[in-house]
């Protein structure tokens, strides 16, 4: 299935994009994408911390993404 | 009361909102450009938001204000968009009963939104443009 994923902060520099559509297995987790996410794009990787939302929603490693979710990953948050 | 906004943050008329008669003080928080970060001069700043989760974000942490704390009424403004020096980025006024509840909401509030709110800055330096790395989520 395809699960569309958008970034945030430095992410968006580092992949170049807002968004995409990412091919991933059913039942995929988060943990699981975020693995996919790590191996397209190195500099994603050497980031100490990656965060997911899932619907607006920190989500955590285990949960299971579903095609019509949507998805965001981005580092660390700076706010304030 | 949550604004996401570019424009100025018109302080005056939160206030007036914030204020209710039961509440015998308002705190205010403040947040804004630094001319310097990390030894290196800063000229402007650009502020990235990731909208809906923030302001999902931010009424979570503005309902935990009140029923943790028992303060009256919390508004919080944060701005995005490109700022410079002395810019104000984040204005939080919090009513309470009294001055103790409404400092601890107010730290309770800044902290936290630190921690959990997807808002990122970008300093923009002689040396560059740098992403400023947030804390480590607990």
């Amino acid at each position: 299935m395809r699960i569309k994923v958008t970034y945030y902060g430095q992410f968006r520099d580092i992949t170049g994009l807002n968004e995409e559509e990412i091919e991933a297995k059913v039942g995929v987790t988060v943990v699981e994408l975020r693995d996919q996410v790590r191996e397209k794009y190195p500099r994603i990787a050497e980031k100490r911390e990656i965060l997911v939302a899932i619907n607006n929603s920190f989500a955590p490693l285990e949960t299971v993404v579903k095609q019509d979710d949507k998805v965001a990953f981005f580092p660390p948050v700076s706010g304030g | 009361m949550i604004w996401i906004q570019r424009e100025e943050v018109d302080k005056a008329a939160i206030l007036e909102i914030v204020k209710t008669l039961a509440s015998g003080c308002v705190v205010e928080f403040l947040g804004t450009v630094r001319d310097n970060s990390e030894g290196k001069q800063v000229a402007t700043m650009s502020i990235q938001v990731f909208e809906e989760m923030a302001r999902k974000q931010l009424e979570d942490i503005r309902r935990e204000c009140i029923d943790k704390f028992g303060v009256h009424e919390v508004a919080i403004v944060h701005r995005y968009g490109d700022l410079v020096v002395g810019d104000e980025i984040v204005y939080i006024a919090i009513s309470a009963g009294h001055r103790k509840e409404a400092f601890t909401a107010c730290q309770y509030f800044i902290d936290e939104l630190k921690q959990r709110v997807p808002i990122w800055k970008k300093e923009v330096t002689p040396d560059g443009e740098f992403w400023v790395e947030g804390e480590k989520r607990e």
